[in-house]
């Protein structure tokens, strides 16, 4: 191994390493270093793979009279003649664009709002702001159903305390979308609020103190110093939203049904009911990995925009 | 270049999981098919019944389970509850992946040809236990869904769904309405009329929902398939039915509403004043709307035609003995047990739930006088209809029509759209969708 | 902000008035608390719920005070049910997998991070696309596994599985990532062994974002649902979320038991996010360097 001296100090990026090739070139894995990857290689292979292999493999199977066989690319030519899996794309593709930067956005502000020595009763806020996500799926669900409900639901009557008519929020095909936005966002917005104000805590402060010695405003301080320190985080929670809407499921089947007339349809609410309603595992399982593929695609030109130098 | 130590190990696990998989693929041997036949001496079938239910329907076997234990000391009942929906997930796992299956489970009457369908070999075929000889005990429209293509009978029927219509007689009175004069659609439509002016609607219907049309649709003696099992949703019958409801909501008789909370709200808040829904309705609203209790009152549903039937069916579920049970003679003659004797039926409709044996009508409990409902002795209502409910068609795949039949009602209900050509494009939808 | 640092700024810029800054205080403190009132009014009115009966629900507009069923949920939700033991059951396999999934999560994205090696970024690829395989798929196989092995009803069956956290995986790779190398090469060069280095120097040094880890990892295991139903199948063995499941029938619901079930069932996470947010907002990194 050899040894390189570089500059001591921020937690930025090395620029450089001084030294030979030897440094750039990529090392096998010494044995050490393969213990700290055992565990989750082994738990990925038995536990991971195995299920996935055999998934993919239905993707390229049918039922026939109660037996599986060989379908070939069947059911992925069936997935482009389907308009509901077109509808279904469509409509979660638009709850990923709307949804997942108003969350992000939101999450920031709160994070940082709630470091500031401006504010008081930081520990009760932040709670409250992180309890939504520690709800179970189900019963926030119906919570918001009921909340949502009919002429005279409340979010309705606070509507008419301010003057405005009654919305149809469960049953307008946009307002569903609406409610379904609000409802995740109410829901993960402080989960991820916690996951910055971990990443704000990484940050040295002496890092921000200088920059306020040499005059930088507070906004300043924030754009050139912490956010491009904070890029790791960042592409983390953007990655997992992405993710998390892309595969959204819960609300959109206890909330509003898919419904109406299909407007809230996702795309693994419209997996759930091929594979657990019509039994159509083979189908089911080619959309799941139509779906990874749609996901990679994106995941990975997040990456390249967000990514540091060490994600090389 | 050599490989590196990981990718080896990799290697050599993905192989053994390949190994193991292909291993499970071809495991599906039924070591039970063997005790298979009509039992000749029940009283020595022994061991466990694990009995898989969903709340709401576990009430009616809690109460026979006793019973049914003193009758056969040898065997025991392990009774399952869980929501509707994980019955369903656990029961296509367990299917799927051929284990961890239940010795009986309930499915709903519409979803038993979508599990025999795609897995026929899933469930044992009844018939070998004698059931074909004991057939015409119960109502003659719970048979299609249990039939398959080569006469199998897959579950012994166990509640039917019939409908009627639950009215507020206080507010009907008020209104100058005499429920006995609604006999057919237009008399449901004129009684409508006058509760519109005294500012209370007709009927809520769900638009989440294919109820409220299947309801009419199985009343013309049709379902989303012809016999033959190809899409029917474009039929004069399927129209019809679209239209009436479309008509109402138009006119401002029916409202529309989100969803079932929402339909149980609007009876709440007295802004529905009748409901068409099936005799398991009745413990849902008495226990729903508590405060209304002596003013709901049930009748025969309209007539859609002069001449027509006055009975309809939703819903009902049935008993079906997975192939891969431990315990098949004991799973049999516990459902026939609750299923097939009146004793159960009457025990049942204590709580209730309305057997379809036909001879369970007799039976005390259906001549009980209902508080909630004035005193009227609605189970009867209920169970006058059985034999008039019209028989229909189900295939394997219900769930897809269904879907398909809900987006195309809402557009109709909701937006306005027209009925023909809005089932017209349902129907060749959902011709791709089965390929037919 | 040390006291030294914004006075100095204040001097310097003479922008921030004491006016100007308590203005914008408050403004910040009526948008934070509107802001919390909409966080909390949804979970105000499920406690709501659960003190009321069933039929409550239906009510248009529903009720938004307290009833006097609480008791009466209580008892049904306690009585002859398995929910105490739920509970038990939740925390032991929550408490069980945040620590096994935390440790696994935390040595390989350590490795992932500091270590350089072939394959590493395709690696990191695969553990993103696991992420992205929607359960619905790969459940019914993973199923078939556990019932073969025998782990049906079984502790392992419901924390193993998914003790590969692709997320967590994932989270602490992002977290080391800012963590400096030098520190690594500096313990080296003074002899110190990887898991010395991982243990004393890279864990602490990230000790926010394992706090988070530490919490998420036990949320996503209380929350979870689905797979616990399908391999749990005997009653008391099932977890908090399950019990409360099987309480949604056809058309009828408890929902007042269901929801205080709810309520009840968010207290532990609640109480570990009180007892770990300290330690997601100190910064401690500037130990590490001096």
């Amino acid at each position: 191994m050899t040894l390189t001296k570089s500059p001591v100090g921020t937690s930025t990026p090395p620029s450089s390493r001084s030294g030979g090739s030897s440094s750039h070139r990529k090392r096998r894995p010494s044995r050490r270093q393969l213990i700290f990857l055992a565990p989750a290689l082994v738990l990925f292979l038995v536990f991971q793979a195995y299920p996935i292999a055999r998934s993919l493999l239905l993707s390229f199977q049918t039922r026939v009279d109660g037996k599986l066989v060989w379908a070939g690319l069947h059911q992925y030519e069936r997935l482009f003649s389907d308009p509901n899996f077109g509808l279904a794309l469509g409509n979660t593709l638009l709850i990923l664009v709307v949804q997942v930067p108003l969350m992000l956005s939101i999450a920031l502000i709160l994070a940082v709002a709630l470091r500031s020595t401006y504010v008081k009763l930081k520990t009760g806020f932040r709670l409250i702001y992180f309890l939504p996500a520690v709800t179970a799926l189900l019963a926030y669900a119906i919570v918001f159903r009921t909340l949502l409900n009919g002429d005279s639901s409340v979010a309705n009557q606070l509507l008419a305390s301010i003057g405005v008519g009654p919305i149809d929020w469960l049953g307008d095909p946009f307002w569903a979308r609406v409610s379904l936005v609000a409802a995740i966002t109410w829901r993960w917005t402080g989960y991820n609020m916690v996951i910055f104000l971990a990443g704000l805590s990484s940050i040295d402060p002496s890092v921000r103190e200088a920059a306020a010695m040499d005059g930088a405003s507070a906004i300043q301080a924030f754009r050139s110093i912490t956010l491009p320190l904070l890029r790791p985080v960042i592409l983390f929670t953007v990655t997992t939203s992405t993710i998390g809407a892309l595969q959204l499921f819960d609300e959109s089947y206890i909330l509003t049904g898919g419904g109406p007339a299909g407007s809230t349809l996702t795309i693994v609410l419209y997996l759930y009911r091929t594979a657990f309603k019509s039994l159509d595992f083979g189908y089911a399982s080619a959309m799941a990995y139509v779906l990874v593929l749609i996901v990679m695609v994106i995941a990975v030109i997040q990456m390249r925009i967000l990514r540091t130098k060490d994600d090389e | 270049m050599q490989r590196s130590l990981k990718a080896r190990a990799a290697g050599s696990v993905m192989g053994v999981a390949a190994a193991v998989a292909l291993a499970l693929s071809g495991c599906s041997s039924n070591a039970a098919q063997g005790d298979i036949k009509p039992i000749a001496d029940p009283q020595s079938v022994s061991g466990t019944v694990n009995v898989l239910t969903w709340e709401g329907a576990s009430d009616p076997l809690k109460a026979v389970i006793p019973v049914f234990e003193k009758k056969y000391p040898k065997l025991k009942v392990k009774l399952q509850v869980i929501g509707y929906d994980d019955v369903s997930t656990r029961l296509t796992v367990g299917l799927q992946s051929g284990s961890n299956l239940p010795d009986v489970v309930a499915v709903t009457g519409e979803r038993v040809k979508t599990v025999t369908g795609n897995f026929p070999d899933g469930f044992v075929d009844l018939r070998k236990f004698g059931l074909d000889k004991r057939k015409t005990e119960w109502a003659a429209s719970k048979w299609p869904a249990l039939t398959g293509a080569d006469g199998e009978l897959y579950g012994v029927p166990w509640d039917v769904g019939p409908v009627a219509l639950y009215y507020r007689t206080d507010l009907l009175a008020e209104a100058g309405v005499d429920p006995s004069s609604i006999k057919t659609w237009e008399d449901y439509m004129a009684a409508g009329r006058k509760l519109k002016a005294q500012g209370h609607a007709l009927l809520p219907i769900e638009v989440d929902t294919s109820q409220a049309y299947s309801i009419l649709l199985q009343q013309q003696g049709q379902s989303y398939f012809t016999a033959k099992g190809k899409a029917n949703l474009a039929s004069e019958a399927s129209i019809s039915a679209a239209t009436l409801l479309q008509n109402a909501v138009q006119d401002g008789y029916a409202k529309n509403v989100n969803n079932w909370d929402a339909m149980l709200s609007s009876l709440k808040s007295g802004e529905a004043a009748t409901n068409i829904m099936p005799v398991w309705f009745a413990g849902i609203l008495s226990s729903s709307v508590p405060e209304q209790a002596g003013k709901w009152a049930v009748m025969e549903m309209p007539a859609l035609t002069a001449a027509g039937p006055r009975a309809s069916n939703q819903g009902g579920s049935n008993l079906l003995i997975p192939a891969k049970s431990k315990n098949p003679r004991g799973a049999y003659l516990f459902s026939m047990f609750a299923l097939g004797t009146t004793e159960s039926a009457n025990t049942m409709m204590k709580v209730g739930n309305m057997s379809s044996l036909l001879a369970a009508s007799d039976q005390p409990a259906f001549k009980e006088k209902v508080p909630y409902y004035g005193d009227q002795q609605i189970w009867s209502v209920f169970a006058k209809t059985i034999p008039d409910i019209p028989s229909v068609p189900f295939t394997a795949d219900y769930d897809k029509a269904d879907q398909v039949l809900v987006d195309a009602m809402n557009k109709v209900l909701v937006s306005g759209a027209d009925a023909k050509s809005t089932l017209r494009d349902a129907n060749a939808q959902l011709s791709s969708q089965i390929g037919q | 902000m040390t006291n030294a640092a914004s006075s100095i700024r204040d001097v310097k810029h003479g922008r921030r008035t004491r006016v100007s800054r308590k203005a914008s205080s408050l403004a910040l403190h009526i948008v934070l608390i509107i802001g919390g009132l909409v966080s909390l009014f949804p979970l105000y009115w499920m406690v709501v719920a659960g003190t009321r009966p069933s039929s409550d629900i239906y009510s248009a507009p529903p009720a938004l005070t307290p009833g006097s069923a609480l008791l009466a949920n209580l008892s049904r939700l306690f009585d002859g049910t398995t929910f105490a033991s739920n509970m038990a059951v939740s925390v032991a396999v929550a408490v069980l997998y945040t620590v096994f999934a935390g440790l696994v999560s935390a040595m390989a994205g350590f490795a992932l991070a500091k270590y350089t090696f072939r394959g590493r970024q395709a690696l990191l690829t695969v553990i993103i696309i696991t992420m992205t395989i929607p359960f619905q798929v790969t459940l019914v196989p993973l199923f078939e596994l556990m019932t073969s092995l025998g782990w049906v009803n079984s502790l392992q069956a419901v924390v193993l599985p998914f003790s590969f956290n692709a997320f967590g995986i994932f989270f602490m790779r992002q977290s080391f990532l800012a963590f400096p190398s030098e520190l690594i090469e500096a313990a080296r060069i003074d002899g110190a062994g990887d898991f010395r280095i991982f243990y004393r120097i890279a864990l602490p040094a990230i000790r926010p974002a394992l706090a988070v880890l530490g919490l998420l990892l036990f949320m996503f295991q209380w929350n979870s649902f689905l797979w616990p139903l399908l391999v749990l199948t005997e009653p008391s063995m099932y977890t908090a979320p399950v019990f409360l499941a099987t309480l949604v029938g056809l058309g009828q619901t408890d929902y007042g038991v269901l929801l205080l079930g709810t309520a009840i069932a968010t207290l532990p996470t609640m109480i570990l996010f009180l007892v770990f947010q300290r330690h997601f907002v100190s910064g401690i990194l500037a130990g590490a360097i001096k």
